[in-house]
């Protein structure tokens, strides 16, 4: 193995030129797939997190705390509630309101709309932001975390604030870890049963302009972390709840009228046939992009093995008649074109973060996540495979002696 | 001229696989060129209300806002402000000329109204809440800003009430009046001869107010008519369509600066704006017009910053599968060349100069890239295009002779200086050197 290790380096800064086009290749496939891969993953962005959600059995529903009809006994205000009175329901996801009354001192306090959200919503979807951080990656510490929207009040990240809550009350230190971008996305409860249609109707662009009609800007918190505070929360007209399996048609049905008392709900399904029509003609739009790219990667793999195959052809007969066999050399060539892989993967990794912080990236939706990894890593190996081939196609039938002697 | 089929001919027999690597890289290299165009071109003409995201967003009477509703905004400023904050168009001349800048190549027309005089408290309670039309003089201007020169008669506006025939006589102002300053203007004597005998407003109440301006008379001299404005002459150079007797077009620069900016003002957009624009926008306008603003600015259906970016993604996949494929030409010819050395090495010893063989080369190559990019236009084009269309509907008329002219000699011109430099830089070894690699 070690033979084989520097015997595939020698041949490595043997065509070193060669080689560096070789990378520089390589790279460029590596970043065509990230990018690739990244599109796909932003047109799946809304459907993805609540897949789940919406592929089982459940509704969605629009339940209301406000006077229009629902009755105090038939309030459904958090995940907990719905669960306790209707043991057949498997899961909530539901953004919830609470009262954001942020102190900075004595005479200086701000209001604001707070909006919490589930772990599943904060893992899977991140609106883009001007500055600071998630909710995904907070300190377990005691401070409530807050993620706010442009606001007219100037307040932004790195800002700290004191939060009354609880019964008895007490002071809870809350800090601004993030703020989001004016326009951006967000995970918001419309206001009518009726305006949704699809899981892209809960997303909406929030903007400073909103605060003209509703007064008051919005910070996001975690709902665990609301919890684990005691921070009064309530769901406020959005909430997908699904059925355990094996839930019979009456628990359903049961369910639903619950719902429809709480203020209104319709079922899973529609919603989700319509996100499904939607991402399909969104993947539609990529399929000449994601096609050529494939094709692209495989000639390119497939043209940088053979130029490195005929390259290293002398080598291998030389290696041959000093007592190596073919599939020894295949080896040497297999660990060159790891060294190659190696090197190109750590000048992506260079290109990607040099890029980020040039800006260069930021108006897109490039990132790289578990999906892109698996990307590169089944290009790696695809490279890696025709390594091997490439040479024993070659080489063929075709004696040492001749390979030695060509004019190549 | 022979050495170069020779060549090509030994290519294609001694290097069959290498040869048929270079042709698919090839190939791929101009259906990438072809493809990114189409792309770049779908982005480019796709509907603007696939950008727009209007979940969430409800009009002033709580409406949902449609996502048609991107492309004008209008505004009715308040006349109540203008008994005590009247703004001249001395005053805002440079505010909206800042607005056409700011809004730049989105900005269709930016229209709004000036008054000859000031509003009275009793016009501002009558038309608070009625259409201005037929209960004052109008003054309409018309601004929009073409190649970085501001435009005022090339607008929408008055495009459309050429072709509508709103024109009974003469002529628009030009544009090179309107930026020369000239005392021109486009008028309806009629209507000032009817002065006289006013229409009543809805109440039934005869506005004398309205029409009573001694300011501004007619004058005849000669075959030529002139609006006499405070004692400024502006020649009648064209006359309304009766039906808009109420409005007179003056040259945007020789327009009195002692006028009053009406409450009119309407910008129309040929692409949405991004949130960031819209707000920079209604900062600009409470800037220029802050006293003047009673009540909120209209929403309007802004782009999806989320679909921008994926479009943004979209066009840089683009850019590095193209860069990609050229890399990919060049390392093959790299490899290509790196085969000939003792070749080369014996052309250069028999006699043969630099420029000869960077010539043969390079020409052998751009052979090669002349047939293989024709015969992939026209695959591409029969084949290919039926099919892209289905995925990218607004690229059917966008592949038109000139585009595929333009395409194959840029395709050309990269393939010639990229192999220029490659084999400039092989052929610079000594036939010593050459003969020794190995």
């Amino acid at each position: 193995m070690k033979a084989y290790c520097k015997l595939g380096y020698m041949e490595f800064l043997r065509n070193l030129g060669i080689n560096l086009i070789i990378i520089l290749e390589l790279v460029l496939v590596l970043m065509s797939v990230i990018f690739t891969v990244s599109s796909v993953k932003s047109q799946l962005r809304y459907y993805l997190p609540l897949s789940d959600m919406l592929e089982g059995d459940g509704f969605y529903a629009t339940p209301q705390t406000a006077i229009g009809g629902v009755k105090p006994e038939d309030f459904l205000l958090s995940e907990k509630d719905i669960r306790e009175k209707y043991p057949q329901t498997k899961d909530v996801i539901a953004p919830t309101s609470f009262g954001a009354s942020l102190r900075k001192d004595e005479n200086v306090f701000y209001e604001f709309r707070g909006i919490g959200y589930d772990p599943v919503i904060i893992d899977n979807f991140k609106p883009i932001l001007v500055s600071g951080k998630w909710l995904d990656s907070v300190d377990d510490d005691n401070t409530l975390h807050l993620v706010v929207s442009n606001n007219y009040n100037s307040v932004t990240t790195g800002d700290e604030f004191e939060l009354t809550v609880g019964e008895p009350e007490k002071k809870l230190k809350v800090e601004i870890i993030g703020e989001v971008m004016d326009g951006a996305v967000i995970f918001k409860s419309p206001e009518n049963l009726s305006d949704v249609t699809k899981i892209d109707s809960c997303f909406i662009n929030y903007k400073l302009n909103d605060e003209k009609y509703v007064h008051q800007p919005v910070v996001i918190a975690s709902q665990e972390e609301l919890d684990k505070f005691d921070v009064y929360s309530y769901i406020d007209k959005c909430a997908f709840v699904s059925l355990k399996d094996g839930a019979t048609n009456e628990e359903k049905e049961e369910l639903k009228k619950a719902l429809e008392r709480a203020g209104g709900c319709k079922d899973m399904d529609d919603i989700k046939q319509n996100s499904l029509m939607d991402v399909k003609k969104d993947l539609i739009f990529l399929t000449p992009i994601v096609f050529g790219v494939l094709i692209f990667t495989v000639v390119t793999v497939i043209c940088m093995s053979a130029i490195n195959a005929k390259k290293q052809l002398r080598s291998y007969g030389i290696y041959y008649t000093c007592g190596s066999r073919w599939r020894q050399c295949i080896m040497i060539s297999a660990f060159s074109s790891l060294i190659t892989e190696v090197i190109a993967c750590i000048l992506s990794a260079l290109v990607l973060v040099l890029a980020k912080s040039f800006g260069l990236l930021s108006e897109t939706v490039i990132e790289f996540g578990l999906w892109q990894a698996v990307a590169c890593a089944a290009v790696l190996v695809l490279n890696l495979i025709t390594s091997v081939i490439m040479p024993i196609i070659i080489i063929g039938k075709t004696q040492p002696r001749e390979i030695i002697k060509s004019n190549e | 001229m022979r050495y170069i089929f020779k060549n090509i001919r030994q290519f294609i027999c001694q290097n069959s696989l290498m040869f048929v690597l270079f042709i698919i890289s090839q190939v791929f290299s101009v259906l990438v060129l072809l493809l990114s165009y189409g792309i770049y071109m779908n982005y480019r003409e796709k509907s603007n209300q696939d950008l727009i995201n209007t979940n969430g967003m409800y009009d002033e009477y709580g409406e949902p806002i449609s996502e048609t509703d991107w492309h004008y905004l209008m505004y009715y400023m308040d006349f109540s402000n203008y008994i005590e904050n009247p703004k001249t168009f001395g005053e805002a001349k440079s505010s909206y000329l800042k607005i056409v800048d700011y809004l730049g190549e989105k900005l269709d027309t930016l229209n709004f109204e000036l008054c000859s005089h000031k509003v009275t408290q009793k016009e501002a309670d009558a038309l608070k809440g009625v259409n201005l039309s037929g209960k004052t003089l109008r003054f309409c201007y018309s601004i929009t800003k073409k190649n970085g020169e501001y435009s005022f008669q090339d607008t929408n506006t008055f495009g459309v009430y050429e072709k509508q025939g709103n024109l009974a006589e003469g002529r628009w102002i030009t544009d090179e009046e309107i930026r020369n300053g000239d005392k021109v203007c486009v008028a309806n004597p009629e209507y000032f001869a009817s002065y006289d005998n006013p229409d009543p407003d809805l109440s039934g109440e005869i506005l004398y107010d309205l029409y009573d301006d001694p300011d501004i008379k007619i004058e005849t001299s000669g075959e030529d008519k002139y609006l006499n404005i405070r004692g400024t002459k502006y020649k009648i150079v064209g006359s309304e369509n009766p039906h808009f007797n109420d409005t007179v077009f003056l040259p945007f620069f020789s327009t009195p600066d002692d006028f009053y900016c009406g409450s009119y003002f309407e910008i129309k957009l040929t692409k949405p704006l991004t949130v960031d624009e819209y707000n920079g926008f209604v900062d600009l306008f409470e800037e220029c017009f802050g006293d003047m603003i009673d009540g909120d600015i209209p929403e309007m259906a802004m782009v999806n910053v989320d679909t921008q970016y994926f479009y943004n993604t979209n066009m840089w996949i683009s850019v590095v599968i193209a860069l990609a494929a050229a890399v990919n030409i060049a390392a093959l010819f790299k490899y290509i060349l790196s085969t000939r050395r003792k070749t080369l090495a014996i052309f250069k010893l028999t006699g043969a100069t630099r420029g000869k063989i960077r010539r043969m080369y390079v020409t052998e190559v751009a052979v090669i890239s002349i047939v293989v990019f024709l015969a992939c236009t026209v695959m591409f084009r029969f084949l290919l295009l039926p099919t892209l269309v289905k995925y990218y509907p607004y690229v059917e008329d966008k592949y038109t002779l000139k585009v595929y002219g333009t395409m194959f000699l840029i395709y050309i011109a990269l393939v010639i200086v990229t192999l220029n430099i490659l084999v400039a830089r092989y052929i610079r070894k000594t036939p010593v050197s050459l003969l020794k690699e190995g």
